[in-house]
């Protein structure tokens, strides 16, 4: 990473990540604060999912969103996707992480349309055009 | 907040059941005899397009009747209005008979035009030019 | 040799597929009532358009990011959420002018009522977009499109009072039977049909789904600045045809039958065959844009895996959200509206959202986190900065005008 300090606000709130195929795995909706051994915060995890972009947008609309989120869950806690900071490798026009995607949680939502929608339509596991 | 909203709604109710001026009942006709001298101006070129051989059937059809169904939604607007004084029913009576006329003339195109009939065709089309020059006297009077 | 053939045929490509349902309403509209008189905005919309689809082509070569990906980072969530609203509802308006006038044009091949043809174009739409790969769909209906060239042909043929042309085009002021409201009305239609919002979205991403990478930058330039610009001509041709048939005879042009005609006049059946032809292609095309371009907003505002380049099964939510905005376009055309109708809506619409769309990639083309030294160059920004003035102007006057005018009835 460079030398520049880390703007939370400019470099990493809402910049896609991707994961190490190239494959997209969500934007950065929140951040998830720690502090280091010496008491300076730092960044622990990025947070990704509508709950947690409902959160910050704030308002009906994201109180919507984030209600909306927590009904489509697979298990009985529904969490946003939490990727430890550690994982990313590079911060440039995205965020690249230095893992697949498969090793992360598939977001409800998309899971829920794989398997009851876009599944089940003729051609849906053909490779990539 | 709530009151604004009931005042746009009580405005929109108001102009929707308003009645009608002179300039309005104006207004609608002028638009009526704009869309049936449009109408009859495509039906008339598009008749000597066909009699040239430069069209097919399904295009001929599909071109008449947008322009056949546009002058009938042009009187239906004008028999829909509320007549407010003696001059917008003069103006009523001297229109309502040429866009019927122009209904007419175009419908039989699209019969002659199916039926390969030359001359209906030609004699349709004759008819529109004459119905055209006058439409378009009466909208010149309107303007 | 391969190279040049590739540069042809992505010229080519950008040519046919510029001309959509909003330019063929628009232009038909206005050549009709206004002859050439309003030519110039034309051209001012497609220097526009050529300016704003380089920057975004930029963008996506050097950053590997389509535009609207960028526009969340730099406007923020919330912002960028009122963003994506504006722009996903003026493209679902789009599509759905696109798909009736697919329906349109089938009509006037077959006198069947349009009607009956909305479910079955758009179910073939949905087929193409699900099955069918990237760049073959882009050429096919891009080259198919070139049919419209018939309209220059027609042109030509028709053999108009040129002078009398070139008057109007140089005396751009209302004819004595229009008012300065309509003028400026129909002048808003036709800038945001040559501006419309979807073709950047479309351009950036397919950009990124084709890997442009910096050595891209040339060809992506060459598209923009030679195919939008002959692209521009066939509009203006439309617009020629139906001012030298129509305007002398005072009549108004408000169906595709109408633009239509001049093109048998001229040309004969065979050109009639040409152009339904080119009316086909050309909004099918435009409707596949707008359906992946309605997939495209959503996805990249919340970072969605989008695009054609992975199996279905791993974009479950983007080939979702363009499933449903085929359905809601469906929907539309269903209650009976008249597609003619829904097209001059979305062109008033797309008016309105157009700061929208550009203003972001005018911050994001600036900026060096993403695009190191391709930044705009300063005579780029004097241009981008003058066309958001003209642009913003356009999308305040938009409803007024379309109110004050009645739809320029």
């Amino acid at each position: 990473m460079t030398d520049k300090p880390l703007r939370v606000d400019f470099d990493l709130l809402d910049r896609q990540i991707v994961d190490l195929d190239g494959y997209l795995v969500g934007k950065v909706d929140d951040i998830e604060f720690g502090t280091a051994a010496d008491g300076r915060p730092v960044v622990a995890a990025i947070l990704v999912g509508h709950h947690a972009l409902g959160r910050r947008i704030g308002g009906v609309l994201g109180r919507w969103m984030a209600a909306v989120a927590r009904r489509l869950h697979t298990t009985g806690d529904p969490q946003p996707l939490r990727i430890p900071f550690e994982r990313v490798a590079k911060i440039g026009s995205a965020l690249w992480l230095d893992v697949r995607h498969e090793l992360l949680d598939t977001p409800a939502l998309e899971l829920w349309l794989r398997d009851n929608v876009i599944g089940r339509i003729p051609g849906a596991s053909d490779a990539g055009q | 907040m709530l009151i604004s909203v009931g005042a746009v709604l009580l405005a929109l109710v108001l102009t929707g059941v308003w009645p009608e001026t002179p300039g309005q009942f104006r207004s609608t006709v002028e638009t009526s005899v704009q869309d049936a001298l449009s109408s009859v101006g495509t039906a008339h070129t598009t008749g000597q397009t066909a009699l040239r051989g430069n069209a097919f059937g399904p295009y001929e059809s599909t071109v008449l009747e947008d322009a056949r169904r546009s002058v009938a939604t042009a009187i239906t607007d004008i028999v829909e209005s509320e007549v407010p004084d003696q001059d917008s029913r003069r103006l009523r009576d001297e229109v309502l008979p040429l866009l019927q006329e122009s209904a007419r003339l175009i419908s039989d195109l699209g019969t002659g035009l199916s039926e390969d009939d030359r001359g209906a065709v030609s004699a349709a089309a004759e008819g529109l030019v004459g119905v055209r020059e006058r439409l378009t006297a009466v909208l010149g009077g309107l303007r | 040799m391969k190279r040049f053939l590739a540069v042809t045929l992505g010229i080519l490509t950008a040519i046919g597929g510029f001309v959509d349902i909003g330019d063929l309403v628009a232009n038909g509209e206005t050549g009709a009532r206004f002859g050439m008189r309003l030519a110039w905005v034309v051209v001012v919309g497609v220097l526009g358009i050529c300016l704003y689809a380089e920057m975004s082509g930029r963008v996506a070569a050097v950053s590997g990011r389509p535009v609207f990906d960028l526009v969340r980072e730099r406007l923020g969530a919330r912002v960028a959420l009122a963003n994506l609203a504006g722009s996903y509802l003026v493209t679902l308006l789009t599509l759905s002018a696109e798909i009736g006038g697919v329906a349109l044009a089938i009509q006037l091949a077959t006198s069947v009522h349009y009607l009956l043809w909305v479910p079955i174009a758009a179910f073939v739409l949905w087929v193409v977009l699900w099955k069918v790969k990237f760049e073959p769909m882009e050429r096919v209906f891009g080259l198919a499109g070139l049919a419209l060239v018939v309209f220059v042909v027609a042109l030509i043929a028709l053999d108009p009072p040129w002078g009398q042309l070139g008057d109007q085009i140089a005396n751009p002021v209302p004819p004595a039977t229009e008012d300065w409201a309509t003028y400026g009305f129909f002048a808003v239609a036709l800038f945001a049909a040559a501006m419309t919002p979807y073709e950047v979205f479309f351009f950036s991403s397919g950009g990124v789904e084709e890997k442009w990478t910096r050595r891209d930058l040339v060809i992506s330039r060459v598209n923009v600045f030679i195919g939008f610009p002959l692209g521009g001509v066939l509009s203006l041709a439309v617009m020629g045809c139906a001012a030298v048939v129509y305007e002398p005879l005072g009549v108004h042009v408000d169906t595709l039958g109408q633009t239509a005609l001049p093109v048998a006049m001229a040309v004969g059946k065979l050109g009639l065959v040409v152009v339904i032809l080119g009316f086909f292609a050309a909004t099918f095309g435009a409707a596949l844009e707008t359906g992946l371009s309605a997939g495209y907003t959503v996805a990249q505002y919340f970072g969605w895996q989008w695009g054609k380049l992975v199996r279905p099964r791993q974009a479950a939510r983007f080939h979702t959200v363009v499933l449903i905005s085929v359905l809601l376009g469906v929907a539309l055309l269903l209650t009976t509206a008249d597609p003619i109708a829904i097209t001059e809506y979305s062109l008033v619409f797309s008016a309105v959202a157009l700061p929208l769309t550009y203003l972001p990639i005018l911050i994001v083309a600036n900026d060096r986190d993403y695009l190191g030294d391709h930044v705009n160059s300063p005579f780029t920004n004097v241009l981008g900065v003058t066309y958001l003035v003209i642009i913003l102007v356009v999308a305040v006057a938009a409803v007024p005008l379309m109110i004050v005018t009645g739809m320029g009835s």
